[in-house]
């Protein structure tokens, strides 16, 4: 399906997501200066479009900080770089971490690409995506993929 | 950047990298540089099949596709094996940086295509001497 790149997002998160695209280098990626603060629509409203990104970005955010607890440093270390300026995740929901870290790693990449599939602001887009094909390019670096 | 132009612009990059793949496929003997042989020809093969999928889309989307140009500039030092390493990490490069740009402009399983092909790219990067990036497709 071919469509429009939709505006930038218009509301801020609560769980603090503002910095999640604004270091990463992405050209003209900025969930900074695009975000302001969140206001959930009521029932009978339909959602915002800035909001179903940022409950997705809640959400992946939750999937990649639960990893941390595992991963070795090549990983924590890439999302580290990729999220220096995230200021506060403390409403992510973390897992438990009882797996073992390779599948959790391995499944970050569909975690990020259907991710980037699904939101709907171009810098997340391309923020997700990126996020996938830097954790391919790390999984195969170690021989994991 | 409407979905139309987005595929156009990377099947444009997909001939480009058929195209200089072949050249720099050539320029390697498959004997003295058996590795580098065997991730060039990979490499080209992923971009015959990407340049292939590109151009159903385009035509499922009622467009005429783009067109290959006659030739395209030669990177310069192709003539060692570094410089063709340089040259396959250069076109790969680029590739994601054009799949990175072309994704927002597309939706469902056509983004999903294009970002698997940055991934695609990204990982063959490391076949040519690139390391593992923290934003791949971007200069950060």
């Amino acid at each position: 399906m071919l469509q429009q790149s939709p505006g930038p997002l218009s509301r801020r998160t609560a769980l603090g997501l503002t910095g999640l695209a604004a270091a990463t280098g992405l050209a003209g990626c900025s969930v900074e200066s695009t975000v302001d603060s969140l206001k959930a629509p009521t029932p009978s409203t339909p959602a915002a479009p800035g909001n179903a990104d940022l409950r997705l970005a809640s959400r992946v955010a939750s999937a990649f900080l639960s990893a941390d607890d595992l991963a070795p440093p090549p990983f924590t270390k890439l999302r580290k770089r990729q999220l220096r300026r995230y200021p506060d995740t403390k409403a992510a929901t973390l897992q438990s971490g009882k797996q073992r870290w390779q599948p959790l790693e391995k499944g970050l990449v569909a975690t990020f690409e259907d991710a980037a599939v699904t939101a709907r602001d171009a810098d997340l887009v391309r923020l997700f995506a990126s996020m996938a094909a830097a954790q391919r390019q790390l999984l195969r670096a170690r021989g994991l993929a | 950047m409407s979905g139309i132009s987005a595929l156009q612009r990377a099947l444009a990059s997909e001939h480009a990298a058929v195209y200089l793949y072949g050249v720099l496929g050539g320029r390697t003997s498959r004997g003295d540089q058996p590795d580098l042989a065997a991730s060039l020809q990979a490499a080209y093969d992923d971009h015959v099949a990407a340049r292939d999928a590109l151009v159903e889309h385009v035509v499922a989307a009622g467009a005429d596709p783009v067109g290959s140009a006659a030739a395209y500039d030669l990177p310069h030092g192709i003539d060692s094996a570094a410089g063709v390493r340089r040259a396959a990490l250069a076109i790969e490069r680029s590739c994601a940086a054009t799949y990175l740009d072309a994704v927002p402009a597309v939706a469902g399983e056509l983004r999903r295509f294009l970002v698997t092909a940055l991934g695609d790219a990204a990982v063959r990067e490391l076949s040519f001497g690139g390391g593992p990036e923290t934003f791949p497709g971007t200069k950060g």
